[in-house]
């Protein structure tokens, strides 16, 4: 996404700051902007949030439906992400131009999610076989400021866990088996998302790495990888892109850091997720 | 706010956010009760020579809906709304420039192509573009026994047998859009009209709130203002 | 430390109280005034037998002229402003500038101070070594010299070798109202680092440097001067405060009690900026 043109000065001095581990704005090269989290924010939906990474803004909205099984997995849910980027992230995106992108942090969440285990699929069948939930989850980018795949994992596993599922009954068997999809705001369940993953990326610049770089930051990077990680602080997932070569310890390295940052930010997250549910109303 | 309206005519409580989007000249966000929009305008900016038109600024619009897929509803409004544009902003001030208007429907219960038109206007006179007059949506719906819902939901609207949508502006008050769907008889469509009226002035005295509200927070506005000189006003207009 | 929280609500600093404004805002269409004496200027439009506002804003009248001036405006540009702006394109014989305005900026090359005499003729050599002096990218300041009537377009120039390339450093876009008009533009600050304060509202942040000798190599206490700047220039900036060189110098000394991440937090960013404004309306600056 070349919106930013620098001029060399401009890389050089980005570059040797982040190898130095100071950086244009002051932070360390593993430290993150602060992480703006709200949940329950749009109506007609399941679950909802929205982040904020100093410019980024992403909402995700989950909207449940039930669907009839997969022939092939009879005894699970299923989940689609969709990502749409809206032209007001920026005006070099309108049209086509965000294609590419909201591509790229598809295939990251997808990424994520592709295991059973990250959120629990088993407990969106209904009746095995037969019926199961299909949970619609939407990413929407409005504005666009750097890191957005860390910032999209994030909002997803937020709105996930703000989803509130209704109780179904089962009537009858067979060709008369009826569905009734319970109204009451007070019979609901939650989904389990102790297992959701979040993204940690980690770009490289020049001889180090750093994570949640700013838009010019980003100018300059060669290359990224993205780490999938649990709150036990195991490693879910993982993926390179960009154009730059990584030596196997540096790659190690990043892995560690990963996996340092991203339990730290699991804990913050889910104690934020905790305090705001618990002042929130119905 | 919406005291003066006849009692028949309820409509929702109207909230707005103006200069939300750091990147654009001027950016608004209109919420009817369940419905919001987001629009953000970027220019006047350079333009490529192929597009550009040496008399006034070439404006162009992209809508996106709710939900990621595009539909073929994107299209009339992305029309809808540039209609309107051309027809309110006065273009011949910046020639060899381009106005990008970006429309982004952030969740849809029911009227918004009118909720559309008011956050347009917000954000247009946000982003400081010379306009001939401010503009107003104003939505209603004929229920079958012949009942006008006002600023209808979407249940509201998918259960009527009409849809009317008006665009009012404000200096002479007159109609400068209109947009109607379903089947009615001239005499219904024009008692629909003729009502909207009172809405669009009530949507007239919101904006002017929510500009004097946020002109009267921001500092770098009251830095330009003079210093007022006690007793001196400008002559009274008629 | 903690980075996970909930939305922080923004206020503003808010500025003296002041009279009642009520009077004197308007919207688009408002009838301003009968009398057609008035001259009309920004903001305003003569409709039929009237003139009437075209922005939303406050009515602003110096002798005859009248006009209204809104918030959120481009930076318009006027003759003898300095400027900081990225060359966008090469063309024959000029670079086009990008510097905040409606249309990019020209800088001609016969407009430029080059190394060597003073104002010699450019030869076609120079022409194809346009490259060599500012390419796409870079980062430059300059003067208005002209302001384009009808399109407003603005010619720049370079008339002594203070301006140029600038060297390593950071770039911060502010509003251009936010910067006060001043005759002083490049300020070398005490703490070893130099702000340019275009007018067009992009802001340098980098260290001393002289015209045509390389600069000093960075240190870690020297990039952490040009980070905190960086963080309290977006800090006035974020809650409207005006920015001239004793105001970022008083931010900058409030803000020695934080860490310079710290300084990115939404809190801490706006008590900066409140009491940064405050002492500076104290001293009466």
């Amino acid at each position: 996404m070349n919106l930013i043109r620098l001029s060399l000065a401009e890389r050089k001095y980005i570059v040797e700051s982040i190898e130095e581990d100071i950086r244009t704005d002051g932070r360390s090269c593993e430290d993150y902007r602060q992480i703006e989290i709200e949940t329950r924010n749009l109506p007609n939906t399941n679950g909802s949030s929205r982040c904020k990474i100093g410019k980024t803004e992403v909402l995700v909205g989950v909207k449940a439906e039930v669907v009839d099984s997969d022939l092939h997995n009879p005894s699970i849910g299923k989940i689609n992400i969709s990502v749409d980027c809206s032209a007001t992230a920026s005006p070099h995106l309108a049209g086509r131009g965000s294609e590419t992108m909201e591509q790229e942090v598809l295939s990251v969440l997808n990424l994520l999610y592709s295991s059973i285990d990250a959120l629990n699929l088993t407990d969106l069948c209904i009746v095995k076989g037969e019926s199961c939930w299909l949970l619609n989850i939407d990413v929407l980018f409005i504005q666009c400021g750097g890191n957005l795949f860390d910032a999209a994992s994030f909002a997803l596993k937020a709105a996930l866990h703000s989803t509130t599922m209704p109780d179904v009954s089962v009537a009858g068997e067979g060709i008369e088996m009826e569905l009734e999809i319970s109204d009451d705001p007070y019979k609901v369940w939650k989904l389990n998302t102790s297992m959701c993953p979040i993204c940690i990326t980690l770009y490289q610049e020049g001889e180090s790495f750093a994570v949640d770089l700013t838009e010019e930051e980003s100018e300059c990077s060669t290359g990224h990888i993205h780490v999938g990680v649990l709150p036990s602080g195991e490693v879910s997932a993982m993926e390179k892109s960009g154009a730059g070569n990584l030596e196997p310890i540096a790659l190690l390295e990043m892995i560690d850091a990963a996996i340092r940052i991203g339990t730290d930010i699991h804990k913050q997250l889910h104690s934020h997720l905790l305090a705001e549910s618990t002042t929130a109303t119905l | 706010m919406l005291g003066t309206l006849e009692n028949s005519i309820r409509v929702r409580p109207i909230s707005s956010e103006l200069s939300i989007l750091g990147n654009c000249d001027g950016s608004a966000r209109v919420k009817q009760g369940n419905s919001s929009v987001m629009v953000g305008i970027w220019g006047p900016v350079e333009v490529k020579q192929s597009k550009e038109d040496p008399e006034k600024c070439v404006i162009e619009t992209t809508v996106k809906g709710a939900t990621g897929q595009g539909s073929p509803l994107d299209k009339m409004y992305e029309e809808a709304v540039r209609q309107t544009c051309e027809q309110v902003v006065i273009t011949s001030a910046h020639p060899r420039t381009c106005i990008q208007v970006i429309v982004q429907v952030e969740s849809e219960d029911g009227a918004i192509l009118a909720v559309m038109k008011n956050a347009l206007c917000l954000a247009l006179m946000d982003a400081g573009l010379p306009m001939r007059s401010m503009f107003a949506g104003v939505s209603c719906a004929q229920q079958e026994n012949e009942e006008l819902m006002w600023d209808p939901t979407a249940e509201e609207e998918e259960e009527s047998t009409a849809q009317y949508t008006f665009v009012y502006e404000n200096s002479r008050n007159n109609v400068i859009y209109v947009h109607c769907t379903g089947e009615s008889t001239v005499e219904q469509y024009m008692l629909a009209l003729q009502k909207s009226r009172q809405v669009a002035t009530e949507v007239f005295g919101f904006y002017r709130e929510s500009f004097e509200k946020l002109l009267r927070k921001d500092v770098k506005f009251q830095m330009l203002l003079p210093p007022i000189i006690k007793g001196e006003i400008l002559e009274e207009p008629e | 430390m903690d980075i996970v929280r909930a939305p922080y609500k923004r206020t503003r600093v808010i500025a003296s109280q002041g009279e009642d404004l009520e009077q004197h805002i308007v919207t688009p269409g408002d009838v301003i005034t009968q009398n057609l004496d008035f001259m009309k200027s920004h903001g305003t439009a003569l409709s039929h037998d009237h003139i009437c506002a075209t922005v939303a804003g406050a009515v602003y009248k110096v002798d005859k002229l009248v006009s209204v001036k809104g918030v959120n405006n481009r930076y318009r540009g006027e003759i003898g402003d300095v400027v900081v702006g990225r060359i966008t394109e090469v063309q024959q014989k000029k670079w086009k500038v990008d510097a905040g305005s409606r249309l990019d900026s020209q800088l001609q090359l016969t407009s430029v101070y080059l190394p060597g005499n003073i104002s010699r003729r450019k030869t076609l050599n120079d022409e194809l070594m346009m490259r060599e002096y500012f390419t796409e990218g870079d980062l430059v300041v300059a003067e208005v010299a002209d302001v384009g009537n009808v399109d407003g377009m603005l010619k720049l120039h370079m008339r002594s070798n203070k301006y140029g390339k600038l060297p390593e450093g950071v770039l911060i876009k502010v509003p251009s109202v936010l910067i006060k008009r001043s005759k002083l533009h490049f300020h070398r600050l005490p703490c070893n680092a130099t702000v340019i304060l275009g007018n067009n509202g992009f802001v340098w942040v980098g260290p001393h440097f002289s015209p045509d000798q390389p600069i000093e190599p960075f240190t870690l206490n020297s990039r952490e001067t040009i980070a905190r700047l960086c963080n309290v220039i977006k800090a006035l900036a974020a809650y409207g405060v005006q920015l001239f060189d004793t105001i970022i110098l008083t931010a900058y000394d409030i803000s020695m009690k934080y860490k310079v991440k710290e300084l990115l937090n939404a809190e801490v960013m706006e008590h900066v900026a409140q009491e940064s404004y405050e002492h500076s309306l104290h001293q009466n600056l």
